[in-house]
């Protein structure tokens, strides 16, 4: 089953001209592609804990099965990191910010030529997604920056 | 890999596509299945020029384009993996523009060899053989970044077909394919980091990727850093290829990541100096 990642809401003041609201939103988004970045490089999962491998012969670190995780030789494998040319990570993005009837939306996405490779470690492994500290993050750091530019105002 | 079963891989994907979104798009397989019977040529390969404006103009005809969301890619790649290759020391001659709307005409109305011979014609007599072989480089790799946003290729396939038309070799043409990929994934993310500055908010760029054995020793240095753009002007991978845009250099697995500095502040993401800065050169010699 692939996880759907989950959406968070955060309320902007009315005050806020629509550009400084679209620009807290622009924050928000690349503050998630960072956070789910940094994430997955840590190999932490949208749980937030250590990826495990499912596979029935792991590795002794359990992060990947034990005939690949030979293969990965001078890369990683105390953790799963998802990496090996480091193209379907780098491949989340910042799609898009739309206005909405209630307000924005940030749109994170992978890029088309990785959707299958980064679908199938969703499956294996669930990675891409706003984990709960991902959204802890971005709300912390689009509250900092809203108040910048308010102070700034 | 044959070529055959090169064109059949490509045909089941675009088959797959089809089944997938039969509903939306009832017309579209038996479009593109006609457009690749075609174009398919006597080596099973299909070669055309107008090929992915062509698909492109179909999707947009069955009224679908906004359902494939791959137009803002479609236009990003073309401006930027005419730039990438430039960094790339390919030199073009045209060809390389944004796929044009008498162009997509030209194909909608059955025009599209004619419409080629033209371009073609104006070209010969503006070129040099050398420039018109790179010039076919360039597209086909401009082809490929093009084709792997709509449908996805694996980078064998798409290096194959580069390899195909050119004197690169397998290997030459998946580094350039994958550099010029991962230019272009950059240039979006750098774009993010320009707007959220043009908003008045502080950005830092991580020297984001893996830190293991088959780091490049720039690559091992910055990784893990935030850096300012004035920093990441000051570096030098000593690769020819521009850092904003190519971090360590060719097949690099290393990305800049744009972020507002209170993210890097609470993540406690340690800052690049001045020495770190020379440190990194240094070990790029």
């Amino acid at each position: 089953m692939i996880k759907i990642p989950r959406n968070i809401q955060l309320p902007i003041p009315e005050e806020l001209s629509p550009d400084t609201a679209l620009a807290i939103v622009e924050v928000a988004g690349s503050t998630g592609v960072a956070a789910i970045k940094t994430r997955t490089r840590a190999g932490r999962g949208i749980d937030d804990n250590k990826m495990k491998t499912p596979s029935k012969t792991p590795n002794e670190q359990g992060t990947y099965s034990k005939a690949y995780s030979d293969k990965r030789a001078d890369r990683r494998v105390d953790i799963r990191d998802l990496t090996w040319t480091g193209a379907m990570v780098q491949g989340v993005i910042l799609d898009r910010i739309e206005t909405t009837q209630t307000g924005a939306r940030a749109v994170i996405t992978v890029t088309n030529d990785q959707k299958e490779k980064a679908a199938f470690n969703q499956v294996m492994s669930p990675w891409f997604g706003i984990s709960p500290q991902d959204e802890q993050a971005i709300l912390a750091v689009a509250e900092a920056e809203l108040q910048k530019l308010l102070s700034q105002a | 890999m044959s070529i055959d079963s090169l064109t059949e891989t490509a045909e089941e994907q675009v088959k797959r596509i089809a089944r997938q979104y039969r509903k939306q798009l009832p017309d579209l397989r038996d479009f593109i299945l006609q457009w690749i019977r075609d174009n398919r040529q006597a080596d099973g390969l299909l070669r055309s020029q107008v090929s992915l404006s062509l698909v492109y103009a179909l999707i947009d005809r069955a009224g679908t384009k906004k359902y494939f969301d791959f137009d803002p890619f479609l236009n990003l790649a073309t401006e930027t993996a005419l730039q990438k290759l430039k960094g790339l020391g390919i030199e073009y001659t045209g060809g390389l523009e944004t796929p044009s709307i008498r162009g997509l005409e030209a194909a909608l109305a059955g025009e599209g060899v004619a419409f080629l011979e033209q371009q073609q014609a104006a070209r010969d007599t503006a070129t040099l053989q050398v420039a018109r072989v790179r010039d076919n480089i360039a597209a086909q790799v401009q082809q490929v970044l093009l084709q792997m946003q709509v449908v996805p290729t694996p980078l064998t396939v798409a290096a194959a077909q580069v390899s195909a038309v050119s004197n690169l070799s397998q290997g030459q043409a998946e580094t350039i394919v994958r550099t010029a990929l991962s230019g272009q994934v950059q240039s979006i993310q750098n774009a993010a980091g320009a707007r959220m500055e043009q908003a008045g908010i502080d950005v830092l760029y991580l020297y984001s990727g893996p830190d293991d054995n088959l780091d490049r020793p720039f690559c091992d240095v910055c990784v893990g850093y935030a850096f300012t753009k004035k920093q990441i002007a000051a570096l030098n991978n000593n690769q020819g290829l521009a850092v904003t845009t190519h971090c360590g250099g060719y097949n690099c697995r290393h990305e800049w990541v744009p972020v507002p500095v209170t993210f890097v502040e609470r993540q406690n993401i340690p800052l690049a100096t001045g020495d770190l800065i020379g440190r990194a050169n240094r070990a790029a010699r």
